[in-house]
């Protein structure tokens, strides 16, 4: 049963947090929260992976760290091609790479 | 294919729709192995077929998802997983306002309908997308191809790693491709000094926040990376706003 008492809360729990400003027909916001809010892209998106890179089993490494060299080719990639197909593909095929040159 | 979309207002529905679907697609690539995990992780933790697949379906947020199952496993009381999988989710509530100015004047039953396939991809490639198409009528059809990609891409996986048991739970590169794609939105997205320092006051709390329980350091990056964010473009006015 706890499965079930466990999906059913978060997956009605999540929806309502989904739905909460999209529930208002054209919310309007005060502008220093509009400001904000064109800073929520960028901003999520170096807090999700940022720990991801450098933070290896709870501790930041910045030493024998695999994801390291190909996040920084991966980041070349996305700045001087801007094609999110190519970075990805070139990330993942340096992270193969280099680990398959270190074991 | 994957290539930042150029504004094109005369685009029929089904074309908007396929464009978003044409543009989600290298992200859906890292999508695959983390539904997977998400099926293969709730077969091991002792659910049935139906409830995995109910939990992709119902929940639809894999990182809330794994960490429910963590706990799960590990023997929590049921309002301690349920609050802490809450937790990880509130970031939804700021795509929800965001994307509420792109879609704020659609009918009810379709913003109803697109909070439920609202999620960390959706919403950052669609408010990219729309940000760069600004001041055209702001349709939802590029945002409703994006999110039905995801939407079956996470349930097909799930399936298959329900079916597929542990067999291949655990690659390296499973934990790789997620971030990657991430940062491959990131670093085209850093077009001004207010972002740039954004995103590297957000991600240093982050890092510093990544043993935080229940997804608070995801919670102080975007506060601080937010006000950093919003400070810097005030006090340089001249900056072009983004």
């Amino acid at each position: 049963m706890t499965p079930w008492i466990m999906i059913i809360a978060i997956g009605v729990g999540t929806y309502l947090l989904r739905l909460s400003f999209l529930a208002m027909s054209k919310p309007t916001y005060p502008a220093g929260m509009a400001k904000a809010l064109r800073y929520v892209p960028v901003t999520v998106l170096a807090a999700l992976v940022a720990p991801k890179i450098f933070v290896i089993n709870e501790d930041l490494t910045l030493i024998k760290n695999p994801y390291i060299i190909p996040a920084v080719l991966a980041s070349l990639i996305a700045w001087s091609t801007k094609h999110l197909g190519l970075t990805i593909a070139g990330g993942l095929l340096a992270f193969w790479t280099l680990t398959w040159a270190i074991s | 294919m994957g290539q930042v979309p150029t504004p094109q207002p005369d685009l029929t529905p089904f074309k908007e729709f396929l464009a978003g679907v044409s543009r989600i697609s290298p992200v859906l690539l890292g999508v695959i192995p983390f539904g997977v995990v998400a099926g293969v992780t709730a077969t091991e933790a002792g659910f049935s077929f139906i409830q995995t697949v109910a939990m992709s379906v119902i929940v639809f947020a894999g990182a809330s998802q794994l960490a429910a199952l963590g706990l799960y496993v590990s023997g929590e009381p049921i309002a301690v997983i349920i609050f802490t999988a809450l937790l990880i989710n509130l970031r939804m509530v700021v795509y929800s306002a965001s994307l509420a100015t792109y879609l704020g004047h659609l009918k009810f039953r379709w913003r109803a309908l697109f909070a439920y396939l609202l999620t960390d991809q959706g919403f950052l490639v669609s408010s990219q997308h729309y940000e760069n198409t600004k001041p055209a009528i702001q349709t939802p059809y590029f945002f409703f191809g994006v999110s039905l990609a995801l939407w079956t891409t996470w349930q097909a996986s799930t399936v298959l790693g329900a079916l597929l048991g542990s067999t291949l739970a655990s690659l390296p590169e499973l934990k790789f491709a997620i971030p990657l794609t991430f940062l491959a939105l990131l670093i085209p997205a850093l077009k001004d000094k207010p972002s740039i320092a954004a995103a590297l006051s957000s991600g240093c709390v982050a890092i510093i926040g990544a043993d935080w329980p229940g997804g608070l350091g995801l919670g102080a990056a975007l506060i601080v990376g937010l006000s950093v964010g919003v400070f810097l473009e005030k006090t340089a006015p001249e900056q072009e706003s983004p």
